[in-house]
């Protein structure tokens, strides 16, 4: 270690002193920051869009400048999801359901400053990990396989529980809706195209970010609409705000961001499990530790602070086993993992000692990344927050414009965009009746991977010895995530429980008194 | 809405739903049927659960029980998503810039009805439309390079 940090890791540090790379760092945070709040374009495009642009470069340079990127928009993606209730990329899904809130109460501004810090801090983590624990971590990522992935999912779904605790019921029916859209195309077991409904586009399946625009984005439009409001929120910025915002964080908030950096971190190293996943475990767990649950939902910092913060985490770690075995760990890393091949880069362990100072650079540059990310999107988010200020309407019919060219940008359908209508009115009247449309994004995210990973065991167990219950059931990490999933679906009740007999300590002693 | 009201739509929509998806439930064999399969039957479970517990509330639900929601301005909601399915079967026609510019200024022309004076309400309207789709433009097409759905017209 001693010989790296000599040979590899200080050098890597003052290449990033470089004006050209500090001016990349900038300049591909503010891209990645604008694509990532524009609905429908993610990460995964606004990095492939400059992927080629970069063999032009010097590696360094441009394997500098699509980190930031990255970054950038994993973390633009909480604007647009605070601001108007939309999130600008699939792993601010979470980020809606404190940020909207914390924006419809005039406290737009301190959602905006929560989710930059809580995303520098949640990057820097997820950096740390990358740099002095890749090896043993990428490892440890090898024991997932199906049964584990689909375990962890259900835990991942299992946050309806707790998210819709005041109507669980509808809050399952509704993920379980989701779930059987996502089933919607080609079966993964056999291959076979199933609920098309005779039309031949639907082989395709329901993409998701057309989903999601449609279910937070096109529904708001209507509701926003139907509201005869003059602005999408009252927005008084205060002044000290962000000072406010930080001490926040950095004394009542520190265990919520360390506990959501570090998961983050590790359900990023998982290949398949994204930011969405773990800013929505990271969401429930930290719902599930508070002691006032019951804030979460209308407005809690916390909230914000745990979503962002697992959301950005999870960069680090999904390069963690891109860069150590060449297996990405998201969409993203996958990209990145082709720009790497493109500029002469093999991923592997040798990675850290045959091109050690480009690799190291690269790493650093996700320290310095994060924190240029303060300043950067600082200035940007005061920008955004100027939307909240301009006539609904003008917002609303812009929004569903953006919503159209969003979702056909995915792969170039016009199904996509009748998605977007139809998630849109699915999602606006069934939220008159009671659907949750936060658990039905569930259920079409976690749905493929759940289904997947179950004809995966199925198939397994059918050649084991012990048969489903040696395949599902076998082994520490399963055990430890059954667990974890029981835990988590008795939350609400062991709160109400609580609750109550907290409450009924309460009418004693105002009896006895 | 009352909320008992509420419980039997959610119920309808979610046996309605199940029913849709059973239909279509063809050709599947093995493993491939257990998840789709399983999600149906939990669906029409839980739309049962959910017409049986409306009903149920109903009978004792007080008259007044009515949910505290703000009233909702369905003709607004109406123009809003009607034109938004008009922008989307004129785009593959006309193109998505002429569409854009379209549905922007009938957009804002219909639903900022509080301008009572048309002359400034066509200029506001056609400056947004103009400015927006423009903005689009440079910002989607030249700089990001993000494909627009093609049509006859740009």
């Amino acid at each position: 270690m001693g010989v790296a940090v000599n040979e590899f890791i200080l050098p890597s540090f003052l290449n990033l002193l470089d004006p050209l790379n500090i001016f990349l760092m900038i300049a591909g945070l503010a891209g990645g920051i604008v694509v990532g709040a524009l609905p429908g374009l993610t990460a995964t495009m606004g990095v492939a869009l400059m992927v080629p642009v970069t063999f032009s470069m010097d590696p360094t340079n441009g394997l500098v400048m699509l980190g930031a990127i990255y970054v950038g928009a994993i973390y633009g993606g909480a604007n647009s999801a605070i601001l108007v209730c939309t999130p600008g990329t699939p792993s601010s899904v979470a980020t809606t359901f404190d940020g909207w809130p914390l924006c419809q109460s005039g406290r737009a501004d301190e959602g905006l400053y929560t989710s930059l810090l809580s995303s520098s801090f949640g990057g820097i983590i997820g950096s740390f990990f990358l740099l002095f624990l890749a090896a043993p971590l990428a490892e440890g990522a090898l024991n997932f396989g199906a049964s584990e992935n689909f375990w962890l999912c259900l835990f991942g779904l299992s946050t309806i529980a707790v998210m819709s605790a005041d109507n669980m019921g509808k809050g399952l029916v509704s993920g379980a809706v989701g779930m059987l859209v996502s089933t919607v195309g080609l079966d993964p077991n056999s291959g076979i195209p199933r609920f098309t409904f005779g039309i031949y586009e639907m082989v395709q399946g329901v993409a998701v970010i057309p989903c999601m625009i449609g279910l937070f984005s096109f529904s708001q439009v209507l509701f926003l609409i139907g509201s005869q409001r003059q602005h999408i929120a009252e927005y008084h910025p205060r002044k000290g705000t962000f000072g406010m915002i930080f001490r926040y964080l950095a004394t009542k908030c520190k265990v919520v961001l360390m506990r959501s950096s570090i998961m983050g971190t590790l359900i990023g190293i998982l290949p398949g499990a994204g930011g969405e996943i773990a800013s929505i475990i990271c969401y429930n767990e930290s719902k599930r530790w508070d002691k006032d649950p019951a804030r979460y939902g209308k407005g809690c910092i916390e909230g914000v602070a745990s979503s962002e913060s697992a959301n950005n985490a999870v960069i680090g770690g999904s390069m963690i086993p891109m860069l150590t075995l060449g297996i990405p760990g998201s969409a993203v890393a996958a990209v990145l993992m082709g720009a790497l091949l493109a500029h002469g880069l093999q991923p592997g362990f040798k990675i850290f000692t045959a091109t050690g100072e480009l690799t190291y650079t690269f790493i650093a540059s996700q320290f310095a990344v994060n924190l240029l990310m303060i300043p950067v999107g600082f200035l940007l988010c005061k920008c955004m927050a100027r939307l909240l200020n301009l006539e609904l309407s003008i917002v609303a019919i812009a929004i569903v414009v953006l919503a159209y060219i969003g979702a056909y940008a995915i792969s170039n359908s016009m199904v996509d965009l009748w998605m977007v209508v139809l998630f849109g009115v699915i999602g606006f009247l069934g939220a008159m009746v009671g659907w949750d449309a936060g658990a039905m994004a569930l259920g079409v995210i976690l749905g493929p991977m759940i289904e997947e990973n179950l004809g995966s065991c199925l198939q397994l167990a059918q050649a084991a010895d012990g048969g489903l219950m040696t395949v599902m059931a076998g082994g520490y990490i399963n055990k430890g995530l059954i667990f974890a999933l029981i835990l988590s679906l008795l939350t609400p009740f062991l709160l109400k429980w609580k609750n109550a007999r907290k409450n009924k300590t309460c009418d004693k002693g105002a009896t006895n008194a | 809405m009352r909320k008992s009201t509420a419980d039997i739509l959610a119920g309808v929509s979610f046996l309605v739903i199940a029913f849709i998806f059973l239909v279509q439930f063809d050709g599947e064999e093995g493993i491939s049927r257990i998840f789709p399969l399983g999600l149906i039957s939990f669906i029409a479970l839980g739309g049962i659960w959910c017409v049986a517990k409306g009903i149920w509330r109903r009978k004792t639900e007080q008259p007044a029980a009515f949910s505290s929601e703000n009233k909702t301005g369905w003709k607004r909601v109406g123009i809003i998503a009607g034109l938004s399915i008009l922008y989307g079967i004129a785009i593959p026609i006309l193109g998505f810039f002429t569409s854009t510019g379209i549905f922007l200024f009938t957009a804002f022309y219909a639903l900022n009805t509080q301008i009572s004076n048309v002359t400034v309400r066509v200029g506001r309207g056609l400056t947004f439309a103009i400015l927006f789709s423009l903005a689009i433009w440079v910002s989607f097409v030249k700089l990001l390079n993000v494909p627009t759905p093609a049509g006859f017209l740009f």
